[in-house]
This record gives structure tokens, sequence and C-alpha cells, in this order.
């Protein structure tokens, strides 16, 4: 048996390249994301420790903050979300004494809606309130029945982590729903 | 076609024309048209049938009120009945037919109903049709279903597109009629986020239809220029064609946007959206609807509320007739004859109630030729404007049941207290009739609204406008005379068929809408039911305050269902998860099969298998006599963390999982609260505070949620946390004898003899040179197996290395069936057994609810009851007559016994038929069952009419023992 590893498989054949609608695009954004949790997140010890190991501070329940490629997004009192947009690296994270840490970068796919057209298709997609969605929030709806997590890195542009296995449908979803708005 | 009556006036672009077709003629109108003032335009009056006599009807009004000109857009599956032609947006190319009539709309084989309208008065059909008896379902009935209705549908899928989709704002105004577009004005002044809904395609409301000025400008040149500002505004969202048909919880109102009908087909784009939008405050400025007055004949073309004309003749530039009369009881039936001299239109006479003149009947068959005076005199006419005064609209107030309030100066209904929470009304909707008090209270309303929410911008003030009065004498139907007298023209109901249903018992007004269907349909009384409740009050020698009112429900106009349905049709309708490795599955001949939301491979098809059966045999063969794979990734998989781990498993699970060494699995049973069975799984432990656990595929969330649930709410205390992994691993089942040789040459560096991996074991390792992976040795099928996982982005070519590397040793993919065949022949639970009113004694898992800990479910799952000797125990079944096919279902019976339920001993679950013993064999739960293994009972199936003589036996039909999983 020759043993050369297994292939990664994208999700979707074409998607590293496309699809363009109109003037807008989604891109799917590979991405290095670890759940972190913490009975007591909020102590100093947890804080330091996310500073030190991801350069950022400990977002608040359901907020997100970030710091160059790297994103965190509290989904839960005591879960954090960590994902570095740059990484491409497939290394299970070690554990730590106090800090739970388990890589899910399989569980989530991760699209990058953005052009002029994207903030009135997403209206087409979740009930958030996404005129108060500010910059760099973060918020857990549902698109087409699928939980979903949006992030919002700039007024036309968002984030959308779904499970992997919606990943196509959310495809969809997101695609038909620009072709409904665009021009 | 000559537009004959085109006027000199109007808001429509003379400078290009539209081309439509009615009723199979060409003609031609101009943007800013409806559909119906461009056919007045070009001298259409008569434009449809009425619904139970077929008499023909003309265009009534100018809105969505319409109770008449009722429809068909458009061709074969893009058919559209039941449309009203006074609000359809005119458009090149459109294409309208009139409904409701046999043969030529003129030449209505139907309107023979007319003269039989003695026999069809109100609730008819409780009274006749009785005799003969059996002429009921052979004649009456496909008789007088082919009668009713309307329009028609096409009977073909609905080929357009519809999108649904959520806003958000501070103050939702609904109107953009002067208060409606004041409130707005005030409201986004003052900084709030507004959305601004009309149904109209241009804002204005009754601004459009009159000629009174507003701040020294035309009231559409003030609304255009509200608009302007609004537009200008970031916050400000305008919603044009838009209809907020709804009220509901939660601050949440229900609109549809008519997005394209405007614009003939557009391809990939929604034609209508529904929208849920969530507003924390309202205004309702959705001004008023005029009523007409009941009189002899008052249904015949060219009968129309005078605000219609009016509209007709301000906005579209259309003279609705050549010598118009006008009959009122207030200040309006005036203004329309102003109006109407000021264009050059005749005027034959104004008849005002106050001055004690009215119409007692009218002439004039598919079009009106004259009335006729309760002086005597008669009229020639070609068009006659009533007006009975005007309702507010509220019906939006009433969607959560509370009721208007009369007002006897303005002889309407308003709103009543206890509106929708956050709703306010405002100008016309409030029984404000005045421009300058809709101005002003539109205004103020917005400026409450937007101030509540703490929005402090200046909002200004409001615009004024000339006070022109409204004074209206209530008068609602013309008594003498013996002529029909139509109140609502939408039903064919009459001032007679109110009398007759009072005298008949059915005078409360609930009664009476149901028993005459006065207010049904789709204008939904809208000119009708006060007036209607008028002549029940008058014949009833009450007041209509004390007669009081129906109320009103969502939607406040009709709505295409294909809107509440959006996309969410086809492939769209739900979502379906895909396994890791569903391309290399369809690549290989794989029939799916939907399970819960994702789309699993029941089985390969190969050449010459001549159908599923038998490659569910070969599948399962090769998993007995070689090895499968199968893509298992679709069960649940839960990481749990923690100091904690154990011990909180050990109380989730009835079973003990604290023991459990690291490097283990062990299979658990949970159960719920009640002591029935909840799910299943097993639990690795992949180091001392480190476990993965997995569900069923169905259950996957529900046990997520319960897991967390009692983690978050039961014991907040212990060192716990949970990480849903479902989607994060593939998972593949490798089954069979040769399944050891199989993976010995795929996992880098780990032993897997039974000494080094025994049964049960797991193990992080790498496979395929360095891929991370952890295998598990478990088994569903009662083979030597193992479950072989890698992160989900090397599913797909897991199963095709698999494949690649097992073809040495008779590898094959096996599907859901097989896998289900494998687990009935092995004796294993699945849903079938576990449906939620199953307990573990009943599967013979009795001693594993462990005496010596608790965990949920333990207590109640030793109730009397569920614990008894003689309850209902899993067994296996096989036909007594090998050549028998079992069916899952069936109930059993003794053999001797009488077939009836008293004498049921329980049923089979789950039926297969095994390759492996040349069978039909079956599982199925049977009263004190674990004692009767060899005994003969019946399965006895009444649906299927079958009544087969079975053997009991251990549900273990294969290996009982388990040497082979163990080998």
């Amino acid at each position: 048996m020759d043993k050369q590893g297994l292939i990664a498989t994208p999700l979707v054949p074409d998607l590293e390249t496309g699809p363009e609608v109109g003037r807008n695009r989604i891109r799917h954004v590979h991405a290095t994301i670890l759940a972190c949790a913490h009975t007591d997140f909020d102590v100093d010890e947890v804080r330091a420790h996310f500073e030190r190991r991801h350069g950022m501070s400990l977002p608040l329940t359901a907020c997100s903050t970030v710091s160059g490629t790297v994103r965190a997004i509290r989904t839960a009192t005591d879960q954090v979300l960590v994902l570095d947009l740059e990484g491409l690296s497939d290394e299970a994270p070690s554990e730590d004494e106090r800090l739970y840490v388990v890589d899910q970068g399989d569980a989530w796919v991760v699209f990058r809606m953005e052009g002029p057209d994207t903030l009135e298709a997403l209206r087409r997609m979740t009930t958030i309130e996404l005129d108060v969605l500010a910059e760099n929030a973060a918020a857990r709806t549902q698109i087409s029945h699928i939980g979903t997590i949006i992030v919002r890195e700039d007024r036309d542009r968002f984030l959308l982590l779904t499970p992997r296995s919606f990943g196509r449908d959310i495809l969809r979803t997101a695609t038909t729903s620009l072709r409904h708005v665009m021009p | 076609m000559t537009q004959e009556f085109r006027i000199t006036s109007g808001l429509i672009d003379r400078s290009r024309s539209l081309r439509f077709q009615w009723n199979d003629r060409y003609y031609d109108g101009h943007p800013g048209d409806t559909l119906a003032s461009a056919l007045l335009a070009n001298g259409v009056r008569l434009v449809g049938r009425s619904f139970k006599y077929h008499r023909p009807r003309g265009i009534f009004s100018a809105g969505s009120e319409e109770p008449n000109a009722l429809v068909e857009l458009g061709k074969g599956a893009h058919r559209e009945p039941n449309t009203r032609a006074t609000i359809t947006e005119l458009f090149d190319g459109l294409y309208a037919t009139s409904q409701n009539h046999r043969g030529p709309l003129g030449w209505d084989l139907m309107a023979a109903n007319d003269f039989l309208a003695p026999f069809l008065s109100a609730g008819f059909y409780y009274k006749t049709f009785m005799w003969p008896k059996a002429f009921w379902e052979r004649l009456y009935e496909p008789a007088i279903r082919a009668s009713a209705g309307l329009g028609r549908l096409s009977g073909k899928p609905d080929p357009d597109c519809y999108d649904k989709g959520s806003l958000h704002c501070d103050v939702l105004v609904i109107g953009a009629g002067a208060a409606g577009l004041s409130a707005a004005l005030a409201s986004a002044r003052a900084g709030a986020r507004v959305i601004l809904a009309d149904e109209d395609f241009r804002a204005g409301g009754r601004l459009l239809s009159e000629t009174t000025g507003i701040e020294g400008m035309s009231g559409s040149d003030w609304a255009d220029a509200a608009i302007e500002e609004l537009s200008s505004m970031e916050r400000v969202r305008i919603m044009p064609r838009t209809t907020v048909y709804g009220v509901f919880d939660h601050w949440i109102f229900g609109a549809v946007e008519r997005k394209t009908d405007h614009l003939g087909r557009v391809p990939n784009k929604p034609r209508q959206v529904a929208w849920r939008v969530y507003a924390r405050r309202a205004v309702l400025a959705a001004g008023a609807t005029e009523r007409p007055i009941a009189f002899g004949h008052n249904d015949r073309p060219g009968i129309m509320l005078a605000g219609a004309v009016r509209t007709y003749l301000n906005r579209f530039g259309v003279a609705p007739g050549k010598c118009v009369t006008v009959f009122c009881n207030n200040d309006d039936g005036l203004r329309t004859a102003e109006d109407l001299r000021a264009k050059g239109v005749e005027v034959a006479r104004v008849i005002d109630t106050r001055n004690g003149e009215h119409i007692v009947d009218t002439v004039g068959r598919k079009a009106l030729k004259s009335v006729l005076l309760n002086s005597g005199r008669t009229i020639p006419t070609d068009c006659l404007a009533v007006s009975g005064g005007w309702s507010p609209n509220i019906h939006l107030t009433c969607h959560h049941r509370n009721r208007p309030v009369w007002r006897d100066d303005i002889a309407a209904f308003v709103a009543g207290g206890g509106m929708p929470s956050g709703l306010t009304v405002a100008g016309a909707a409030a029984g404000r009739f005045a421009l300058p008090d809709c101005l002003e209270d539109g205004h103020r309303k917005g400026a409450e609204a937007a101030a509540e929410l703490g929005f402090e911008g200046n909002s200004g003030r409001a615009a004024s406008a000339e006070d022109i009065p409204y004074r209206v004498s209530a008068f609602w139907h013309v008594a003498e005379g013996k002529a029909r007298a139509w109140v609502d023209l939408q039903n064919d109901v009459t001032t007679k068929d109110i009398s007759q249903a009072h005298q008949e018992g059915f005078g409360a007004v609930e009664h009476l809408k149901r028993y005459t269907t006065l207010g049904m349909a789709t204008d939904q009384g809208k000119t009708s039911n006060l007036l209607g409740l008028a002549v029940l009050a008058d014949v009833a020698g009450t007041t209509i305050e004390d007669t009081g009112t129906t109320i009103f429900r969502p939607p406040y106009s009709p709505v295409s269902i294909g809107a509440f349905a959006g996309r969410a049709r086809g492939q769209e309708y739900r979502p379906t998860r895909l396994p890791p490795s569903h391309d290399w599955a369809e690549a290989h001949g794989a029939d799916f099969v939907e399970a819960g939301q994702w789309l699993r491979a029941q089985w390969y098809r190969r050449p010459g298998e001549s159908g599923w059966r038998d490659s569910v045999d070969r599948e399962v063969r090769t998993v007995r006599e070689a090895v499968g794979i199968c893509d298992v990734s679709t069960l649940g998989k839960i990481e749990v963390h923690g100091q904690d781990a154990a011990l909180f498993l050990d109380r989730i699970y009835c079973n003990t999982m604290a023991t459990l060494p690291v490097g283990k699995v062990r299979y658990g049973l949970m159960l719920r609260e009640d002591g029935f069975v909840f799910d299943d799984g097993t639990a690795a432990r992949l180091s001392e505070k480190r476990f993965v656990v997995t569900t069923t595929t169905a259950n996957a969330g529900a046990v997520f949620r319960h897991m967390d649930f009692a983690r978050q709410c039961l014991w907040p205390g212990l060192d716990v946390h949970l990480f849903s992994t479902t989607d994060a691993w593939a998972q593949v089942s490798v089954a069979g004898p040769n399944s050891r040789q199989l993976l010995s040459t795929v996992v880098d560096d780990l032993e897997l003899s039974n000494e080094a991996f025994p049964f049960m074991a797991c193990a992080e390792c790498t496979v395929f040179g360095g891929t991370p992976a952890r295998l598990f040795r478990i088994s569903f099928s009662g083979e030597l197996a193992y479950e072989l996982a890698v992160p989900a982005r090397y599913g797909n070519s897991l199963m095709a290395a698999l494949a690649k590397a097992g073809a040495e040793h008779g590898a094959a993919p096996y599907g859901t069936e097989a896998l289900g065949v494998l687990r009935i022949e092995k004796g294993h639970a699945a849903g079938a057994e576990l449906n939620g009113q199953t307990t573990a004694l009943m599967l013979g898992l009795g001693k594993m609810v462990s005496s010596k800990k608790d965990a949920i479910g333990t207590v109640l799952s030793r109730r009397e009851d569920m614990v008894r000797e003689d309850g209902l125990r899993l067994v296996g079944l096989r036909p007594v007559e090998k050549d028998a096919a079992l069916t899952a279902g069936a109930h059993f019976l003794r053999v001797d016994g009488p077939t009836d339920m008293a004498h049921d001993e329980g049923w089979m679950t789950s039926v297969a038929w095994s390759p492996t013993l040349g069978h039909s064999i079956g599982l199925g739960f049977l009263r004190n069952g674990h004692q009767r293994h060899g005994e003969i009972i019946r399965a006895y199936s009444p649906v299927r009419g079958q009544d087969l003589a079975v053997e009991v036996g251990s549900p273990h039909h294969l290996d009982p023992e388990g040497e082979r999983q163990r080998g």
C-alpha cells in the first residue's frame, strides 16, 4: 500500500475562485477554528492566556474581537470560537491544563460574502437585525433552518459560519439571495 | 383602439404608450395607469360577472376594496385568478381576461341564474336540493361545484419565483397618504429608522385623487416632495407596492411586496417577497374606504364610488362617463361634481339624500343608461357616482382581537382600545377626514412614536393644508321599491338576503356573515360590511352600535400562497446534509435516501443487478464474508471534556461510565427523566478527562441539547464542556472478517491484533502516512469491525483510499439498507425499537440500569409497570414457512387465541430478508417474550391481509455469543 496520506477535498470544487454574483462574491475561507472552553472563563488567568496565545482580548458573550487575521467569537459564557482566517494547518491543538480546546476546523465551513448587494441579500436569509450588527460583531441565527454564525467584517462584507454538512445548502441560499436582490 | 375617455389631466406618463390585451383584444394605456383605468379610458365598462347571479359588473372602485373587477392575469401556468384590476399596474404586454362566465363575457350562459334568483336567496343550499335524495351526489353537487368559484387556477405548478425576508425598524408607517407621509417625515427627522409601506405603486394615497393643495403645492407634488426628502435619509426604507397584511405577536408585521408583478416576467427574480417586519412602533395610516348606498339595481356597470370617480378623473385622466350623476349623503358628492365639471365632464344631477332625494332604481343591462328618482323622475346617465360616507381602515387594529367602537359623528367604526402593542392610528384611519387633521395627526403620531423610543431630533412641523369640511348624514339604503338592492357586490348579497337571514333567526352579526356570506372573499367586505350591519340594524329595529360588528383577521387583502412559501420549495424546501463522502458515493453508483436531514447512500448499484435487493444482498454478503465499508459520519458525535467528564457521563447514561479505562469504548444507554429509553450510542475515553460519545443520527441534536441542559442547569458546578463534532469527523465503518487485514495496511504504527487492540478498544492514531485519525473497535453488524474517523475534509478521500486498499481483501461499500439488514440479523435495536415508548428491560438491557449510582431516568425506570416480569420483551422472529415474508407492524396473537385487540400480545418492529440465513427475519416486542423462545405465534397484519405463523427466538439471529465481533 502506497501511504501518501489522504487528500483534503474542497467542499465545493469551484468555490476557491467563485462564485461571482453581479458585483458580489462568495468565497470559501480556509480557517483554522478552535473551540476553547473553561468553566470560569473570565478569570484573569484565562484572559492572560488568551492574550498570550491569540493576541487579543477575550470577547464578551455573543460578541467578537479581532486581531489581524485571528478572530474570536464568544459563543457561550464558557466557550469561545477562535478563527484564524489565514490558518491552513491541520494540526490539532494540545490540551491545556485548564483550557479545553477542540479543533473545529472541519466542523464548520466559512464563507465570506461581500459586495454592494450583500446586506440586502442577507435580509432574505436571516431574521437578525443587521442594521445594528456593528463591524466585528457576531450573531447566531438560522439561515434556511440551518444554525449559522454571522460575523460582520465591514459594511458590505460578512462571514458565514455553518456546519460543514450544510455548506452546499448555505452556498446555494446565499447565491440565490444575491441573484434575487442584485440590480 | 383609441382612448376615447382619456382627458387632459392626471399623473400618467402620456409620452409613452403601453399595449395590453383584455379578452384577447389589444388596447393602449400609459405608464401610471392601472388595468382598470386603462380599460375605462378605452371605454370598457363590462369587466366581469357576479358570483351567484352572473349579472354584468363594471369597475366599482379604484383600490384594493374592489368587489367587481376581478380578472385573471397571465397565461398558462402563470395564470393568476381573482386579481383586482383596480390595483394591477399596467405594463407593456399585460394579458388579462375576464372570469366567471360561460361563453363570451357579454353573453354569459350562466346569466340564467339571475332569473332563478328567487330560488337562490341567502342560505338556499341549506333548504333546497333535498329531493330526490339520490340527486344530490349525481346532479346537484356536481352542478353546484361546476358553477362555484370565480377565477380558475391553472392546475399547474406555479412557475414564478417568490422570496421571504426580514426587516427591522423603529417605526413602521403603514400607508403613504397624507397622514402616513406626515408620520414618516416626523419619525425620520427625529432620527428613527423608518419603514414606509404602501400598497400603491405611487405614494400619496388620496392626495393623488383630490385637488386639495398642501403648502401651496398640489397634493401629489407635496407627496413627491415628501418622498424625495425621505429617500434622502439613509435610515428610511420606502416600500411601494407593499401591503402590510397582518399584525402578529412580538411586534411582527406581515407584509408582501410586489417586486416584479408590474414588469411582466423577469427571470430569476421573485415576483413577490413576503416580509416579516419587526417594528418597535407602528403608525397605521391606511386611510378610509368609501362605502356605497343600497338602492334598486345598484350593481350595474357604470355605477361606482364617488371617490373612485375622482381618482380616475384626477389621477388617471379618465372620464368614467360622458354624463355623470352623483348620489351621496355627504359633502364628497358635491366635491365629485365640482371636479367633474372642472374637467369638462357633464354632470347630469347631484342627488343628495340630505335634500330628501334618492334613487330607487336604475336601467341598463350591460351599462348604466338611466336612474329613477323617488320623485318619479328618470335621469339619463352613463355613470353614477355614489358616496355613502367613509369607513376608516382599521383592519390591522383588530388582529389581536380588539373590537372597534362606533362613532355617530362620522357614522363609522374606529379602532377601540387594546390595540396591538406599539400600534397607533393616524389620519383618516383614525376617523379624521379633513386634510389638515390628517397631516397634523400623522405628524404628531410619528413624532410621538420616535420620542417614545428616545429619538430626540427635530421632527419639524406638520404641513398645512386647506380645510375642506366633511359632513355626513347617515343614509344606508333605499327601502322603497321592489328591485333588488345589493349590499355585497362580490357575494351577491342583497338587502332582502339580510332581512331574510334576520327573519330566519340569523340576526347576530357573526351568524349573518356565515349565513349570507356577507363580507367574505377577496375584498373581505371592505365596501359592504358596514352597509350590511346598517341594514341588519334597520330590520332588527336597533342601532348599528348595538348590532355590533364582526372583526378582522389577517390578511388585510389576499396574499399569494407562493409568497408565504417563498423559495422554500423543491430543493430549498428544507436543508440537506451531505456526508463527507457524498461525492465519492455519487460517483460509485449510490442510490440515496433521506435519513433525518442527511442524504445517505442506501445501496450501491452494480451493473447486472436487477434491483435493489440484488445490491443489498450482495453488500450484506460482502460484510459477512469479506469486508464492507460504510460512511457512518451521520452518527452524532459529542466531545465531553473536563475534570468531571466521567462523573457527568455517569449521570447521563444509566450504565456506569466512570470506570471506563482510557483507550476503551463502552455501549451506553441514555434514559429520559421518565425512565424510558432516550437514545443509545458509545462513549470512548480518549484521555482521563476527554471522551467522545456517539448518538443515533436522528437524535444527535436532541441529545446534545439534553446534555447541555444537564450541564448548565442540573449540575452547573461540574467542570464539563461539550463540543459538537458531528461535522468535524468523517467516520467509516470497516466491517467483516477481512477488516483487520484491510486496516493493517492503512493504519500507521498501531498494532491491531486481538490482544493489542481488542473488541471495544479505541485509539488516536494516523492513517495513510500521517493523516490524523481515531480508531474504534466497535461493531453494529456483529462482525469483526472497526470505525475509523478522520477530519471531515478527508472523508471523500478516505472512502476512495479504503476501497482501493481493500480491493485485494474483497472490500466493497455498503449502504444504509444493508446496515439495517446486518443489525436485524444481529439483533441490535434501532429507531423502530427506540421509539420513545420502550424501556431498557424491554430491550433486554435491564441489567444495564446500574443500581450502584444515580442517573437521569434511573428512579422512574423502576416503576412497577416498567419492570413487570411478564411485560413486553424484544424477541427475534422467523416465519414457520421459510418462503414467507414478514411485515413490520404486524400484531402478535396466540395461535389458538381470538383475533382482537384485547388479545394483542405485541408487534413486529423491524423486518428484513436475511441473505445470510436465507429467509425473512424480524424483531419485535412480545409479551413475556424472553420466556417464549421456540413458541409459534401468529403475526397478524389486517392492513396487508397477512396472517403468518412465526417462531419466537432470540433477537440475535446470528452469532448470539458474539464470537465474530470479538474474533
